[in-house]
């Protein structure tokens, strides 16, 4: 810069600085896009067949009054998930093999039995949810389950966690096809904000809201997401260097799921708003292919790509966590024959699931009640042996919750198990809530 | 007969591998666990009490 005066260096030395700032934010950008996904993938399955149910309903019978109740939800579903971000990158374990280690046999094999059999459930209703939206387009639910459950299982043929992870990530970006729609059908903006972002229960706090509440958390905040993203996480390989990243692409994944389910809330509402009839989205998707194609079909599509997503995820958080604790080779790195009793017992309980729905006659109600009632019994003890084991300084160090952070975590368990209990209890005893 | 005999030795050798808890439990910590306990104890009964009355219809 000689000869060059001090007004003359200020634009250049500026331009430096914001090409400075330039590199370093596309080096991050980078780096996001390589360890972004176990966020992402978990916090879109957690809007699966059930949750878009669950979405659906709670704006058919109250219309847009569930919105703020998501907006909140999904803070605290980040809450809960990032802990196991830092518990699996540190501890290179997942969540079952961890609760194994830390707090014994009993724990342990409460928390794998409760696991595997509440997936296994839940799958059951992710095949409910596809089977269902694919008979709108006239498709026998045996073929749709055999396509899928092939599919599932091809995805693993490669043997890359890598190749899975954005093939699954592809099929998360269909779950938010029901955003568009939400600007071509004209909902009522003045009453979304009146009604839906401001805190309020239009028909009080009792009988079948605090029921449909209960689940809306219930299908937010599920135990097999703790054992999915901590497994995830430990088989992605990530390091300390990445964990920022990982709670960026659990932000993200948390800010997709409640935008989905705030779009399938105003949907349900702008068609079927004040209808306490409906049952499920499926019905949804059949009732309003007839008179608006295009939104039936999108339902249709969504419900279809959100069973699917659950389905791939559910039935992995179970098999990473058995296979974990067993000792077998259970990384999605590995070929199949190589990690042959991790996909086999996958493979198994994806055909329990489909067998079940399959089955004339089956008690599928009872199944679609069970498993929340089954999911809420592990919840509180997944999320405690979280906090207690992000409180261990030898196994995580530097990264242990901080007190703001045992506080907000604390909170959250204290209010997920009052409203959980009476969510059990509810479902067991319906004459209590008034249901 | 075989699988089931392995599945059991396998168990076995999980219960001794996890036999004792490896981190330092608080009193604090060890009384949320108990109380974590009768919870869903008390819960599982309510639920397969449900599951059977349910089913027995």
């Amino acid at each position: 810069m000689v000869g060059m005066n001090r007004t003359e260096g200020r634009p250049m030395q500026r331009r430096s600085t914001l090409y400075f700032y330039y590199r370093r934010f596309r080096k991050q950008l980078g780096i996001l896009a390589a360890v972004i996904g176990p966020g992402v993938i978990v916090m879109v399955a957690d809007n699966d067949a059930g949750g878009i149910t669950t979405y659906m309903l709670s704006g058919a019978y109250y219309r847009y009054s569930f919105i703020w109740i998501v907006l909140l939800l999904g803070p605290v579903a980040y809450v809960c998930q990032e802990m196991t971000v830092r518990l699996g990158v540190m501890t290179k374990r997942g969540h079952a093999q961890a609760i194994f280690e830390a707090f014994g046999p009993f724990w342990g094999w409460f928390s794998l039995t409760d696991l595997t059999l509440t997936d296994t459930l839940t799958i059951t209703t992710e095949f409910i949810g596809m089977t269902m939206a694919m008979e709108v387009f006239g498709i026998p639910p045996l073929f749709t389950e055999i396509v899928v459950i092939t599919f599932i299982m091809v995805l693993l043929v490669n043997g890359r966690y890598w190749t899975w992870e954005k093939i699954v990530l592809a099929i998360c970006a269909v779950n938010m096809i029901y955003v568009p729609v939400v600007f071509f059908i004209h909902p009522n903006v003045d009453e979304i904000f009146r009604t839906g972002v401001v805190p309020g229960f239009p028909e009080g706090l009792g009988g079948p809201v605090i029921f449909l509440i209960m689940a809306t958390i219930g299908t937010t905040i599920a135990p097999w997401m703790i054992f999915f993203q901590q497994s995830s996480v430990v088989d992605k390989g990530l390091r300390k260097r990445d964990i920022p990243y990982a709670r960026w692409d659990t932000a993200i994944g948390s800010a997709f799921t409640v935008i989905t389910a705030t779009a399938l809330i105003i949907i349900a509402t702008v068609y079927f708003g004040g209808d306490k009839t409906l049952g499920s989205a499926g019905q949804a998707a059949a009732l309003l292919r007839p008179l608006h194609p295009y939104v039936g079909t999108i339902l249709a599509i969504g419900l279809f790509d959100a069973g699917l997503i659950g389905a791939l995820s559910v039935s992995l958080a179970s098999s990473w966590a058995v296979g974990e604790v067993f000792g077998w080779s259970h990384s999605l790195n590995d070929r199949l024959g190589q990690a042959r009793w991790f996909n086999l017992f996958r493979l198994s309980v994806m055909v329990i699931a489909g067998a079940i729905v399959l089955i004339p006659g089956a008690p599928l109600g009872v199944v679609t009640l069970f498993v929340q009632v089954i999911a809420v019994t592990l919840l509180p003890a997944a999320l405690v042996f979280l906090i207690v084991l992000l409180n261990q300084e030898e196994l995580v160090g530097a990264y242990k919750n901080t007190r703001a952070q045992n506080i907000m975590a604390g909170s959250i368990v204290g209010v997920i198990l009052a409203l959980s209990t009476m969510y059990a209890v509810g479902s067991i005893f319906p004459h209590l809530f008034g249901g | 007969m075989g699988v089931l005999k392995d599945a059991a030795a396998k168990i076995r050798e999980i219960n001794r591998t996890y036999a004792v808890p490896r981190i330092r439990l608080t009193t604090g910590t060890k009384v949320v666990l108990i109380a974590l306990r009768v919870y869903l104890l008390t819960l599982v009964g309510l639920l397969l009490y449900s599951l059977v009355t349910r089913l027995g219809y």
